[in-house]
Order: structure tokens, then C-alpha cells, then sequence
């Protein structure tokens, strides 16, 4: 279907220790990792080569990550960044995104949901017009986000798809049921006391998909979360 | 009391007590000094009886006096009076059926070898009037005088104190947490132009106290976020490590939900701290019906799970001018406190118009409602919340000029935010 060439992404984050995870997180997809502590380092680097995803940190010591971005721009690079960011303010999101920036991740997160957001923006970039997700019997259609096992679409809630979408971007890793409840829940959304309505998803999604015939991928940790593996 | 009425009413007091005291005394002095001078006039005229005695020879001298000298009075008397004696009667008058005040002096005399008791008497009808005249004059002065001088004072002082109230008035208005400095009025008087000085610098210290305190948890919070998202991101990647024990994950587990809270917590003091240092100012026309139906979806799982039933009344099209995060964040903490703390299978009741939203929910009666909206106040400790929504909450209706408050009754918590207060501003 396509030539498999290693994804590269440049990881700009001054905090060492982060990028450090973040690396390693990643390195699990079989992406290629780079990372540039400071912003000339950034720049340097986006000069150089060419990625398929750029995760920019915009508090770094030699000045705002912004002007990476400004820079990116003018050199018509600007494809698949996302800002991660502890300042979560709504002017350096706004901004961001008015800069090209395709999407916006406050600190601290999950690297799961890292994980589930540079996955959904290299497959935008890569495999543009191919919107469909494959996964030996399973085949996500991300436009009209419904999922078929065998060729066969199954009826899922909202929620039910986003889980497996999630756990999907996320296979082979363990995803703690705290990234799960923070992603079906949405940024601002206070999480309640208990995680029973994952459980309770879980439950439906599992069962939809053995009717299906469809081998059980998702295993459960107990206590922890559960692991998408083949 | 006002300083003014204060400095005044001793004024007043001082001088009622003066005009109470001066007044009778003043009149007894004057009578008491008129009498004595009438005494001197009659002993006097005795001395001239006594002069006019020898030459008073027949009886027909002796009527002719009488009758010119109406105030000689002469009766036979039994013995002779040894002494004078002075004394006030009242003598019925010949003519007029009147009596009148008269001062008598009695004493006796020997006339051709009898003994007379002679009275000399004056009239005091013309003194008595006389004092009583001084007398008020006397006293209208004292008043008039006591009156001026209270007017004076009075206004005086009310110019003197002029600045001060100007003072107050700033200090009244003054908000530390709107305004960064203080403008007090220019005075000539060296005392108020200290007390500006202090003023001016006690507010200073209290806005750079404040301001740094501000700056304090929003800076701490905002240094938290980097280890927090480093602890957070090497606890997944301990979720990763192969051959995980079950005793392993579990401590994972619990570690990531202790890391959950910290973090939501975290963001509620930022949160905060930006909600008080007005970070959020932009309105937009937002329809209030839209962003409650938005907070019940998220939350529907946890409604479903509790077997809660949800009353809605929103009024269509009801749209206001808000700030679009502000007001989300408060709709969304306001509802999910009733649903978080609305008993199992009780009643959730949503009411929204334009002039407000109200939110109930069922449960027991709190134990300190008017701690409701303090930070970190929990009555349970079971619940998971950051103990901070409903402060947030509070927050959110300062800055934007809402008015909320909270009440129990017929076993429902109802939490009633007015935008009205907002929009007549």
C-alpha cells in the first residue's frame, strides 16, 4: 500500500527528562526520535531535515517556541506540529493554532494521548485521501468514523470508537485507565471518583467486537488499564 | 458618633449646664442686692422720721403727716419694740383690688411718752420688674453667645475635617484586588498630608504583598506542571516495563490516581489564579442552553450510573454576553457538584433563563453551608474533587459581576447564580 520509511519526528522540549520519556514512549511505534533543547537547536535542525511531526515545546530558555513556529511558516514546513505547553493559556492556543499549528497539548498529559495525537496527524499528513485505519480484521474509517470487522460495520457508540481508536494509536502499551478517562472525557471535564464507565464501555465495546468474530485484541490489567496487543 | 457632634454635644452639654446654674443664680444676686439697697432706703427714711419727730407737735401735725407720707404707717402698741425688723408682705392696694409685693421695715418709736409701732413700707413692683428685665436680657446674651459660638465650630470644623472625609471616601472605594494604587486628594493642612503619605504607603506595600502572593500561586502551580508531567509520563512508562507483577500494576494504578489528582488540582489553583488575575475578558454572545446541554452529555455516564433523574427547564434562545471559558467552567462545576453530590436516584433540577441559571440537586442538609464556598472545604472526604469547584465557581461570578449564592430547602441544595446583576452594569 506504501513504501514503509520510518516516521521522524523532532521532539523540541528544554526539559531533558521529558524529552527523555517522551522519546522512549514513542520509539515503541517505530517512529525515529529527535530531540533540540533549545529553539536555535530547533531551527537548526527543521533547516536540515524534514519531519513528519514536530512536537514544540513553547517555553523554552533562548526564547518563545512561537518563533520556531513563525519560522516553520516562512520556510513552508509547516506540516504536523503540535505545542505542548505548561502554560495553557487560551492566547498562546489560539495563537499557536493561527500559526499553523495543527494541534495544541497542555502539560501535563498522558503519553498516550500524545501518542493517539501524533498518530491522527501523521496519518493526515502521509495518507492524505486514504482515511482508513487497518489493523489485520479491523479497518477504522476515520471520516465517517465507524469501524468494520471482516468488512462487516459494527454499530459502536461514540464513545466505544474513540476508545478503540485510542487504544489502537496506542497498541502494544499499556494505557492506564486514567488516559483513557481523561481522553473520552475531553480537556476541561472534571473526571469523576471512579473509572466504572470505562469499565462499562470496555464491556460493550468487547462484546460487540466478539460477535463479530473478532479476535480479543484488548487485554485487561487489572488495576492498571488495558493493552491493545496483536 | 461624628467627631463633630461629639466635640459639639460637650459644647451644648457645658453650656446648658451654665445657662441652668447662671440663671437663678444670677437672679437671687440681683434681688438679693435690690432688697439690701431698699433697706438702706428705709432705714433711712426711719432716720428721717426720727429727724421730723420733734417737729411734730399738735395732732394736726401729726394727720398732715400722715397723710403726705403714705409709707409711714403708726399704731399704738402695747410695749415698745426694742428692734428693727425687715420683712416682705404683700399689701392689698386702696384703690385697685391688687396686692403687691412690699418691703416693710418695723420698728417702734415713742411718741409723747406712748410707745408706736411704726412701719415704713416700699413698694417693689417697680424692682421686681426691673430684675426680671436684666435678668433676661442677661441671659438671651449668654445663649445668643453660646449659640454663635456652637455655629462657629461647627462649620469651622467641617472644613478643617473636610479633607479627612475625602480621605475616607478613597479609602471606601478603594479595592486591592482591582485597583494598584491610590489617588488621595492634595491637602494643605500638614496633618492630612501625613496621613496621606502613610495611606498611600501602607497601600502600597498591601498591592505589592498581594500582587507577589498572586503571582506566588500562579507561578507555583505553573512550576508544577513540568515534574508533574514528568512524574506522570515515567509512571506510564513504568506501565510499560515487561513482566509487570499484578502487585506492580496495582501500585501503578494507585500512583496514577494519586498523580490524577494532584494534576486536577494543580490546574483548579491555576485556574484560579488566572480567574483572579482577569485573564479572561473577551465576551462573546453565548446561548446558555447550548453549553448546559454540552456539560449533561459529558456527564451522562455518571447520571446513568447514580440513577439520577434530571429536570430540565431551559428557556429557548436565552443568550447572553459572557466569556466563553468563564462561563462553561462555571455551568460545568455548578452542574457536576449536583450530580457528584446528589444522592443515588435522586433528583437533579436544571433551571435556565436569561436573567440566571438555578441548579438543585437532592441529598441531607449540610452540616456548614456557609462554608459552601471556601477552598479545600469537603464535608466528606470520600468524594475525589479537588475541593476547589465551587470557589472557582464563586470566582468566576465576582469577576464577571454575577451574583450566586446557595440555599437548602424541602431537601434540595439549590445553587442560584443571577447574570442580571451583570447586565444592568
Amino acid at each position: 500500500m506504501f513504501t514503509f520509511k520510518p516516521m521522524k519526528i523532532l521532539i523540541v522540549e528544554d526539559e531533558r527528562e521529558m524529552a527523555k520519556s517522551i522519546v522512549q514512549y514513542l520509539r515503541q511505534e517505530s517512529y525515529v526520535c529527535e530531540v533540540a533543547y533549545t529553539s536555535s537547536d530547533a531551527e537548526e535542525k527543521i533547516m536540515l531535515h524534514d519531519y513528519d511531526c514536530i512536537l514544540l515545546d513553547i517555553t523554552l530558555p533562548d526564547g518563545n517556541g512561537l518563533k520556531v513556529l513563525e519560522k516553520l511558516k516562512k520556510e513552508r514546513k509547516l506540516e504536523g506540529v503540535i505545542i505542548i505547553s505548561a502554560k495553557d493559556s487560551i492566547e498562546d492556543r489560539i495563537q499557536g493554532l493561527n500559526l499553523g499549528a495543527d494541534d495544541y497539548l497542555p502539560k501535563p498529559f498522558h503519553l498516550a494521548e500524545l501518542s493517539a495525537r501524533v498518530s491522527a496527524v501523521i496519518r493526515r499528513k502521509r495518507f492524505e485521501g486514504n482515511n482508513t485505519l487497518k489493523f489485520h480484521e479491523i479497518e477504522v474509517d476515520l471520516l465517517g468514523k465507524s469501524i468494520s470487522v471482516n468488512g462487516k460495520t459494527i454499530d459502536l457508540t461514540r464513545k466505544e470508537y474513540d476508545l478503540l481508536l485510542f487504544l489502537m494509536s496506542n497498541k502494544n502499551r499499556v494505557v492506564t485507565k486514567n488516559a483513557i478517562a481523561e481522553h473520552l472525557s475531553g480537556d476541561d471535564a472534571e473526571v469523576f471518583d471512579n473509572f466504572d464507565f470505562i469499565y462499562a464501555h470496555m464491556k460493550n465495546l468487547k462484546k460487540k467486537l466478539s460477535e463479530s468474530h473478532c479476535h480479543d485484541y484488548i487485554r485487561t490489567i487489572y488495576g492498571l488499564g488495558y493493552k491493545f496487543e496483536p | 458618633m461624628k467627631l463633630l457632634t461629639r466635640t459639639v454635644r460637650n459644647y451644648v452639654l457645658f453650656s446648658a449646664l451654665l445657662l441652668l446654674i447662671a440663671t437663678p443664680l444670677f437672679y437671687f444676686s440681683i434681688q438679693w442686692l435690690f432688697v439690701n439697697k431698699m433697706d438702706g432706703e428705709l432705714r433711712s427714711h426711719k432716720n428721717e422720721f426720727h429727724e421730723l419727730l420733734p417737729l411734730l407737735k399738735t395732732e394736726n401735725d401729726m394727720d398732715f403727716f400722715k397723710r403726705m407720707n403714705d409709707e409711714f404707717v403708726l399704731k399704738e402698741s402695747q410695749y415698745l419694740m426694742q428692734n428693727d425688723s425687715f420683712l416682705t408682705v404683700d399689701i392689698i392696694g386702696a384703690e385697685e383690688n391688687e396686692i403687691h409685693p412690699y418691703r416693710v421695715l418695723r420698728t417702734g418709736v415713742m411718741i409723747k411718752g406712748k410707745p408706736y409701732q411704726l412701719q415704713i413700707q416700699e413698694s417693689m413692683v417697680d424692682n421686681g420688674g426691673l430684675i426680671g428685665a436684666i435678668v433676661v436680657i442677661q441671659v438671651s446674651l449668654i445663649a445668643l453667645l453660646l449659640l454663635g459660638f456652637v455655629i462657629i465650630n461647627r462649620k469651622l470644623s467641617n472644613t478643617i475635617w473636610q479633607p479627612f472625609y475625602n480621605i475616607l471616601d478613597k479609602l471606601k472605594q478603594y479595592q486591592i484586588d482591582k485597583d494598584s494604587s491610590i489617588s488621595l486628594p492634595q491637602s494643605a493642612t500638614a496633618e492630612f498630608r501625613d496621613l496621606n503619605l502613610v495611606i498611600s504607603q501602607l497601600v502600597n506595600r498591601n498591592v505589592e504583598v498581594f500582587r507577589s502572593q498572586k503571582e506566588f500561586t500562579e507561578n507555583a502551580a505553573h512550576e508544577l506542571q513540568t515534574p508533574l508531567a514528568i512524574c506522570r509520563s515515567k509512571l506510564e512508562l513504568l506501565a510499560q516495563t515487561k513482566d509487570l507483577t499484578q502487585e506492580q500494576a496495582d501500585l501503578v494504578g494507585s500512583l496514577s490516581d494519586a498523580m490524577d489528582r494532584i494534576t486536577r488540582l494543580n490546574k483548579d489553583l491555576l485556574l484560579l489564579s488566572k480567574i483572579e488575575s482577569r485573564q479572561y475578558l473577551s465576551l462573546e454572545e453565548i446561548e446558555v442552553k447550548t453549553v448546559i446541554t454540552k456539560c449533561l452529555e459529558v456527564y451522562q455516564h455518571k447520571v446513568q450510573e447514580k440513577g439520577l433523574i434530571v429536570e430540565l427547564s431551559l428557556e429557548e434562545s436565552s443568550r447572553i454576553k459572557a466569556n466563553t471559558v468563564l462561563l462553561e467552567v462555571l455551568i460545568t462545576n455548578i452542574i457536576s457538584n449536583a450530580i457528584r453530590h446528589a444522592n443515588n436516584g435522586g433528583t437533579v433540577k436544571i433551571v435556565s433563563s436569561n436573567s440566571g441559571v438555578t441548579v438543585s440537586n437532592s441529598g441531607d442538609a449540610l452540616e456548614h453551608p456557609e462554608k459552601i464556598f471556601h477552598r479545600f472545604h469537603r464535608e466528606s472526604r470520600t468524594t475525589f474533587g479537588s475541593g476547589l469547584g465551587l470557589s472557582i465557581a464563586k470566582k468566576i461570578c465576582e469577576v464577571a459581576g454575577y451574583d450566586i449564592s446557595y440555599d437548602y430547602s424541602s431537601d434540595m441544595h439549590n445553587f442560584r447564580i443571577l447574570f442580571m446583576a451583570a447586565a444592568t452594569s
